[in-house]
């Protein structure tokens, strides 16, 4: 049973970074959808992970601060964004899905991780 | 001073293309920007492609698929104290690719995305070399390999579109 609805966290962070990015083509639009849906997928099998016992919150967090950083890499070699753009993109779209995470069943832990990782963006 | 209407009109190209500047700070290489430029008649500089820079992000991910392949691999073949050379290998692929990308003026694109995909790596690392002897979960190798990925064949394909000249 999936931790999160993937489709619709990556919806709420595809709005977040939409707002955070600004003005956007179809084709920019594509790739922050695929970004959002990235994020989604990547952070649902640390959930697994972390449900199932086999890391710590510890680990949960590094994994999800090397997610972080290959979404921030993908805004920048896809849409040219600087460092600090793709980063304050990126923390917003993983602050729609630490309030994704806070309302679904078992991810108690997840808000908090999230968070650190929000901080030290 | 007079100026002749060709001179005005690319003057107010020139305007439109630093307006769009201005509304666009955080994009440095979009779509829009280089047509606003190549309207303005202002030649956007751009690093050719680079054989070395290709091959070492190409390098970057076949030694990334070998150590995902080592960590999946069970105990003791995954811990991380056996696969430390294969984390070391990739940051030492990154590290050239990245100098290989600074020999070209205005590769910034590529170097950012370089580093950050290094940054990437050492999280990684840090949270597998925490699990000691452990095997580290399949779903989150998996998760991380496919986000590596992404970003290498984006990379790949960016080098690609640049005009070869080197």
């Amino acid at each position: 049973m999936p931790a999160i609805d993937v489709n619709s966290v990556a919806d709420d962070i595809l709005n977040a970074l939409k707002g955070s990015i600004g003005d956007l083509g179809p084709d920019e639009l594509a790739i922050v959808r695929q970004q959002a849906s990235d994020i989604a997928t990547g952070f649902e099998a640390v959930a697994q992970d972390k449900l199932a016992g086999q890391i710590t919150d510890v680990q949960a967090e590094n994994e999800v601060k090397a997610l972080a950083d290959t979404g921030s890499a993908q805004l920048q070699i896809q849409l040219g964004l600087v460092e600090l753009a793709a980063k304050s993109a990126v923390k917003t779209g993983l602050g729609a899905l630490a309030t994704a995470a806070a309302t679904a069943v078992g991810l108690g832990w997840a808000g908090p991780v999230i968070q650190n990782v929000i901080n030290g963006l | 001073m007079q100026l002749s209407s060709g001179r005005r009109s690319q003057l107010s190209r020139i305007v439109r293309f630093a307006a769009i500047v201005a509304i666009h700070p955080m994009l440095s290489g979009c779509g829009l920007l280089h047509a606003a430029a190549d309207e303005a008649g202002i030649v956007w500089v751009q690093p050719p492609q680079s054989p070395v820079v290709l091959a070492g992000l190409k390098n970057i991910q076949t030694d990334n698929d070998t150590l995902t392949t080592a960590l999946e691999s069970s105990s003791p073949q995954c811990a991380y104290a056996t696969n430390k050379a294969a984390f070391d290998k990739v940051a030492t692929d990154i590290s050239a690719t990245k100098a290989a990308a600074a020999k070209f003026r205005y590769n910034d694109r590529t170097i950012a995305a370089l580093n950050t995909l290094g940054s990437s790596l050492e999280h990684h690392r840090a949270a597998v070399s925490d699990g000691g002897n452990n095997c580290f979960p399949k779903n989150g190798l998996e998760a991380q390999k496919k986000a590596f990925d992404n970003v290498l064949t984006q990379a790949i394909a960016f080098e690609q579109k640049k005009r070869s000249g080197n």
